[in-house]
């Protein structure tokens, strides 16, 4: 049992820190994601350059063989300075789902051009009346010839905007909520047929609906055995979590450690309000908070690294509530600390609270996760 | 960073499985099932084993056993509900008489402390408690010894909520010497000492307090003549300041109250109590209560128990960080965060129990057992003892000094770097 990074995992950790210091100011951050794209192409291919695009692949594919443990060391990085490129929509959804399940041929179509920067792509799997319900699937794939033809609306697709290809979930067979019969399709976004609506969200980032009208796709385009698509999913969506959650854990690090640097220098009736011991503790709290959410993210990504199956989904589930209850009291309280400048668009504590608040929704919110907790 | 246990720790469970299957076998496992033979026999046979105080120097009985090893050790007993190794007399009366006892003392009482064969408690706390900055009402003074009786003192007080002392043979008390001139008592230049004191001594009276834990009692002190062997050269106030810093249930030794308290020692996983795999079992056991009563469908109990579950698969991650960083040079976290976190699942626990025993958390348990006329609730009896004992857990953690609160003050000053706080501004 250890605790502790490899030596090439404490030098990722330390690059990202150096370019999150360096290079990632709250300003530029604010400034790519008011950009007509969203993000900054520019940091996009420093992240290929620096390798970091193919941590989570294996050498075969092209990436660095990392697992789990690298990208939430990463991901966690990336909650820290507030990153807003488009890792998550395509290098831990769109690329781990053909990493999971695509034949070599998707994965030397697709996961090269993920890994040097020159492609984005997202994974559509949400829908308008399925809530968090992974299996509860309209969209529909009817064999047509060689290929199939899809058809359905998919809802708020991250990094839908940018992305050259979307991975969707369609329905090949059983009925509107079964886990079997779900088939995963790679569709390139300029088929004809497939359109897009695109908005930002709370948080800054950019989503989509898309919607597939007769959508003609090869069967060379399926991910996995046709039916079987609802695994794959999963998983992709388990990673896309202990991501997410990872970046929550940064988050929640800024927060606490910027309220207490606040409390230090803010005077009140002719001291700093860090001497307060009410205050104190509410920093305590979060201190603990966070420092709980970070144990049981070490936990998630040692239980994936083992072996994804139950064990690791019940961790992820636990982790998702952890980081769940504890985002929403450490940018609660963040703000509240900060009095009204925490809301100010100006600072950046209001930005790290939206983003805790949009990740604590993202995959299924605490309720959806303490039920799926308990089942397994 | 790797979970698992390495091969030899891995063939360490196997031993210490096949231990527990012989000694403690699963009928034990539910409380209510258990008797005190089985109890006494367990005991024998973790002190046969050379099991009993593992934590202590070899010399003395010790095993040298790394803090995986003890930590295998215990988790596996707290999930098998095995009965307690680690208690004030092995955990902290043992080590400290190893370090101060006269040579021909140790057979007396050392052997008694690793067969389990008597129990001890401390008497610290008394009326004018909790200001520690007063001097202590209980005194020892030099006996006016006549050549028959040499180096004999009188100790003469009272020390209340006194945790375990209706089942102990020997107390531990601090004492104000009042005698400075004895080099007996004065020569470690301490504020208050402690000496060892017979509980069926002459002199001394026991009497179990109405609290709402039954286990706390007051001891009372007349004229009680203690041999200078008993004198121990250690300050009272380091005594339990370092009870404080090697137990997360300080407050359950008889209310002490410490100053700050950090992680120093490479041995902090073995010295804090981790207790995840308890709790997880009293979870447990409070399920099986509940399925035993057919009303699992109560949607809201079946969320608290997910909670509850979630609560301790975050009180394991912490602990199982903190074990693994106590060997490795990696920035170590403060185990008061998972004694927090420990604290808080503990009283959620007592509330689940309350809410799923529903009006069967009315009766007293201890009072029941007096009429010796079973349990009450027939259809769950075999939870009934378990259950109960949660209700008394929760109580238990109101009744410490070193309360939530401290602990956030500690907190707040080493993690965060923020001031102490000043009296005004609390």
């Amino acid at each position: 049992m250890d605790f502790s990074f490899t030596e090439e995992q404490t030098l990722l950790q330390e690059s990202i820190e150096r370019f999150i210091q360096n290079d990632y100011s709250f300003d530029d951050r604010q400034k790519a994601a008011g950009s007509e794209q969203g993000y900054s192409e520019q940091n996009w291919q420093t992240f290929a350059e620096l390798g970091w695009l193919g941590v989570g692949f294996s050498e075969a594919d092209g990436g660095f063989g990392g697992g789990a443990i690298e990208s939430m060391v990463m991901m966690e990085q990336f909650g820290y300075g507030l990153v807003i490129e488009p890792m998550l929509g395509t290098v831990i959804l769109a690329g781990g789902a053909i990493k999971h399940g695509g034949s070599e041929a998707l994965k030397a179509k697709y996961l090269p051009s993920i890994i040097d920067g020159s492609a984005q792509g997202a994974l559509a799997y949400a829908e308008p009346q399925a809530r968090f319900n992974l299996a509860d699937v309209t969209t529909t794939a009817a064999a047509d010839g060689d290929g199939y033809v899809l058809n359905g609306h998919k809802a708020v697709v991250l990094n839908g905007p940018s992305a050259d290809f979307v991975v969707v979930s369609a329905r090949t067979s059983g009925g509107q909520r079964d886990q079997d019969g779900i088939t995963l399709f790679v569709v390139d976004t300029k088929t004809a047929g497939l359109s897009r609506r695109d908005y930002p969200t709370v948080d800054a980032f950019r989503a989509s609906e898309i919607t597939f009208d007769n959508v003609k796709v090869g069967a060379d385009s399926v991910v996995g055995e046709v039916g079987q698509g609802f695994a794959i999913l999963e998983h992709a969506i388990d990673d896309g979590i202990l991501a997410v959650g990872a970046e929550a854990v940064g988050c929640m690090e800024k927060l606490y450690k910027e309220t207490v640097e606040y409390c230090k220098q803010r005077e009140q009736f002719g001291q700093a309000i860090g001497k307060f011991q009410v205050l104190q503790h509410r920093m305590v709290d979060m201190f603990m908070e966070h420092e709980q959410s970070k144990s049981l993210m070490f936990m998630a990504g040692m239980r994936i690294d083992e072996g994804y199956g139950p064990e690791a989904q019940k961790a992820i589930s636990a982790f998702k509530v952890q980081i769940g209850k504890s985002g929403k009291f450490v940018g609660q309280n963040a703000v509240q600390l900060h009095g009204g400048m925490g809301m100010t668009e100006e600072l950046n504590i209001g930005h790290y609270f939206k983003r805790l608040t949009i990740i604590e929704t993202l995959f299924g919110n605490v309720d959806f996760h303490l039920k799926r907790f308990g089942s397994l | 960073m790797q979970i698992q246990f390495s091969q030899k720790e891995q063939d360490f469970c196997a031993q210490v499985d096949g231990f527990i299957a012989q000694y403690w076998p699963a009928e034990s496992q539910v409380i209510g099932a258990r008797g005190a033979v089985h109890v006494q026999a367990w005991y024998k046979a973790v002190a046969d084993a050379g099991w009993s105080v593992p934590h202590w120097p070899v010399k003395f009985g010790g095993a040298q056993w790394s803090p995986v090893q003890h930590y295998i050790w215990h988790s596996r007993c707290m999930t098998a509900n095995a009965p307690p190794t680690r208690t004030f007399a092995t955990e902290h009366v043992g080590p400290l008489l190893t370090e101060c006892l006269p040579e021909e003392l140790f057979a007396k009482y050392l052997t008694a402390i690793r067969d389990f064969s008597a129990g001890w408690c401390l008497g610290w706390m008394e009326a004018q408690w909790p200001d520690l900055s007063e001097r202590m009402q209980t005194t020892l003074t030099e006996a006016n010894n006549d050549a028959a009786q040499t180096n004999t003192y009188v100790l003469s007080g009272e020390k209340r909520a006194v945790l375990g002392v209706l089942g102990a043979k020997w107390i531990l008390v601090g004492y104000q010497p009042i005698n400075p001139s004895s080099d007996a008592v004065t020569h470690h230049d301490m504020e208050c000492g402690l000496c060892i004191v017979d509980l069926h001594a002459p002199g001394v009276d026991v009497r179990s307090s109405s609290a709402a834990q039954s286990q706390f009692g007051t001891v009372t002190f007349t004229d009680v003549v203690v041999n200078s062997a008993e004198i121990l050269p250690v300050s009272g106030q380091s005594f339990v300041q370092r009870i404080a810093q090697r137990s997360s249930n300080s407050e359950q030794y008889s209310g002490l109250s410490t100053g700050p308290v950090e992680a120093q020692a490479k041995d902090v996983a073995v010295a804090i109590h981790l207790v995840a795999p308890a709790l997880q079992r009293q979870l447990t056991d409070i399920q099986g209560y509940i399925d035993a009563q057919g009303y699992i469908d109560d949607e809201e109990l079946g969320q608290e128990i997910n909670e509850l579950g979630v609560d301790l698969a975050t009180l394991h991650a912490l602990e199982m960080r903190i074990l693994a960083e106590a060997e490795s040079a990696a920035p170590r976290l403060s185990p008061l965060v998972a004694q927090i976190a420990a604290r808080k699942i503990r009283a959620k626990l007592g509330a689940l129990q309350v809410a799923s025993f529903g009006y069967y958390a009315l009766p007293d348990f201890d009072a029941r057992l007096f009429d010796n006329e079973g349990p009450l609730n027939p259809q769950a009896h075999i939870y009934e003892q378990n259950a109960s004992s949660h209700v008394g857990q929760g109580l238990a953690s109101i009744g410490g000094d070193r309360d939530e609160f401290e602990l956030k003050d500690t907190l707040a000053g080493s993690e965060l770097g923020l001031n102490d706080t000043s009296g005004e501004n609390r």
